[in-house]
């Protein structure tokens, strides 16, 4: 079941009915996993889509303990061309191989909500690279059709800005990875991603926003659904957001020359993923590529509940004004 | 900052919001989640203080490179008897070291709340952890000020320097000098640069710099980050009783280190 180059839609279309229904007939956990954060027509799927579903179909199997033909080893990952092979601290053992699909070995005490944890995180970026898609670490609301993705390293507070954001309207495209398309010369598109929102508790407190269920059963941190709908379809990138707290109040600073192309780079979902299994010259061309399709801008404000209001209010004036 | 301006290689001050020589901080989130491959805020507090090890041993394994890391945490050995600093990896330790009177004085600023004896409770609490999983630092175990200095200077693994704030206000060039040479027995001290860097070190330069263009590592807290700098301080803020606290948790490390009420 090996994707080829120039492979139809309809092939396509095949290929994944397949990949999913031998996962459904292996694990339901994969069904949930693939069924539930889709919700748009398989028909209406652009190619990128299509891959990415079949590359993530999902069963319990065999995982191997190390990779034969790694570019990069860590004690929790190891990554080559084709595959990869996440190993979690509570046990839990994720692995991928292109064009199958992915395997994972549960303890029993890790729960399937840890599972779909993990699998939704490094997993789905590593899968992502490995087919040559881009993912950006940052989360994604919609305006005017066309994406508002705002990135930052972990804890910088990118999915309680976008609940803050769905609050105000804007409906939600991806949260915590965006999955760039670049396969097309004439524009950057940004693939539909998780929807669910993973909020901690102060987060749903500041964003008034309602938890669901807790992301893992240890920890204080809860999935909660975008305020403000959601888009299932790829639309282009519209602005990056570099998100930062220094400030005393909520600044916007346009991002221009080569700033552009670093900031670009320091976005990327695990870089050291993409940094093991891709020749320099394509790394330079990717953040090239990325770095011209939409304009960029440094977004600056204070963390905290008494400035947190006006800051996503500006930052959804921004978002309108669609300009510096 | 000191550091960062001995190793600068154009004749300016350093930007005090740029990163110098130093390779961030060891409690670095967005480190962990790159040189581990998953996201840290997605694994309890346990998880990460048992991995932790390997961000460091990551980070030495594909080149000779020395880094130099700021630390808050204290050293410690894990429930698997592995040290939080592997020793293998690590070069050098430059402990830096202040009169705890005057880090409560500080404390009660740089939280931005100036209650003195909430410092103080801060201080002399063995359990006191800096960041939370949501922030975007790592949890950082420091115990109480007595607690971490002897963590980390009576541990025989990694030599150690011991630097006091007080000296290296009064003879910034010396200490700077003695800093170098024992972290990089390796290069010869550049005592041109050690006065360059002094010179631009200073802690009015750091505050007008501050005034000027913000710092990034201040709270939003905190009115300023860098606020007094002084030695005795302390004089002017603690209560006696905030004083007695202090010195009976740790009057006999204070002593050591030429500390006293």
């Amino acid at each position: 079941m090996k994707r080829t180059a120039g492979q139809s839609n309809s092939e396509d279309t095949a290929l994944w009915r397949a990949v999913v229904d031998q996962s459904r007939a292996q694990c339901d956990l994969c069904w949930l996993v693939v069924h539930g954060q889709m919700t748009y027509g398989f028909a209406a799927m652009t190619n990128a889509q299509k891959v990415l579903r079949a590359e993530m179909a999902l069963r319990k199997g065999p995982v191997p303990g190390t990779l034969e033909a790694a570019e990069r080893e860590a004690p929790t990952f190891s990554i080559s061309k084709s595959e990869f092979l996440l190993k979690l601290p509570n046990g839990l053992k994720f692995h991928y191989r292109r064009g199958v699909g992915v395997t994972y070995e549960q303890p029993d005490h890790v729960t399937e909500a840890e599972v779909i944890l993990f699998f939704n995180g490094s997993v789905f970026g590593a899968i992502a690279w490995l087919n040559e898609y881009v993912p950006l670490h940052a989360s994604a609301v919609v305006h005017d059709g066309a994406v508002h993705a705002f990135t930052g390293v972990s804890g910088a507070g990118k999915s309680t800005l976008a609940a803050a954001l769905g609050n105000r309207g804007f409906p939600l495209m991806a949260d915590d990875v965006l999955v760039l398309d670049l396969n097309d010369p004439d524009q950057v598109l940004c693939l539909p991603g998780h929807k669910r929102m993973k909020l901690w508790e102060d987060a749903l407190e500041l964003t008034g926003t309602s938890a669901a269920e807790k992301v893992r059963p240890q920890l204080e941190k809860f999935y909660a659904m975008p305020t403000g709908g959601t888009v299932e379809h790829p639309l282009p990138l519209g602005r990056l957001y570099f998100l930062s707290d220094r400030g005393d109040e909520p600044t916007m600073t346009a991002i221009r020359g080569f700033e552009r192309f670093t900031r670009t780079k320091a976005a990327f979902y695990r870089p050291r993923f993409c940094d093991a299994i891709t020749e320099k010259r394509d790394l330079f061309a990717i953040a090239k590529r990325v770095s011209h399709a939409a304009p960029m801008s440094a977004f600056d404000r204070p963390r905290g509940k008494r400035m947190f209001d006006e800051a996503a209010d500006f930052a959804a004036a921004t978002i309108k004004a669609g300009s510096d | 900052m000191l550091l960062a301006n001995y190793f600068n290689e154009t004749d300016q001050p350093h930007d005090i919001n740029e990163p110098g020589v130093t390779n961030g901080i060891a409690s670095s989130r967005a480190r962990f989640d790159e040189m581990l491959g998953m996201d840290s805020s997605d694994l309890t507090a346990d998880e990460i203080k048992a991995l932790q090890p390997e961000v460091f041993t990551q980070m030495t394994a594909f080149s000779d490179q020395r880094h130099w890391i700021k630390v808050h945490d204290a050293q410690m050995t894990l429930a698997d008897g592995r040290w939080l600093f592997p020793p293998g990896v690590s070069g050098v330790v430059i402990y830096l070291i202040r009169n705890p009177l005057d880090v409560a004085v500080s404390l009660a600023f740089h939280d931005g709340h100036q209650d003195f004896d909430k410092a103080v409770t801060k201080l002399c609490n063995n359990q006191t952890t800096l960041a939370g999983l949501s922030s975007i630092q790592l949890p950082q175990i420091m115990g109480g000020w007595g607690d971490h200095v002897i963590s980390w200077v009576d541990q025989d693994k990694i030599p150690v320097m011991i630097v006091r704030y007080e000296d290296l206000l009064i003879d910034t060039e010396a200490k700077l000098s003695e800093v170098l040479a024992f972290a990089r027995p390796d290069i010869e001290v550049d005592l041109e640069q050690v006065s360059h860097a002094a010179k631009e070190t200073t802690f009015d330069k750091l505050t007008a710099a501050e005034e000027d263009g913000g710092f990034r590592e201040k709270p939003q807290r905190a009115d300023r980050f860098f606020r007094k700098g002084e030695a005795g301080d302390w004089k002017n803020h603690l209560a006696s009783g905030q004083v007695a606290r202090i010195s009976d948790a740790y009057g006999e490390v204070m002593n050591r280190f030429g500390y006293s009420a």
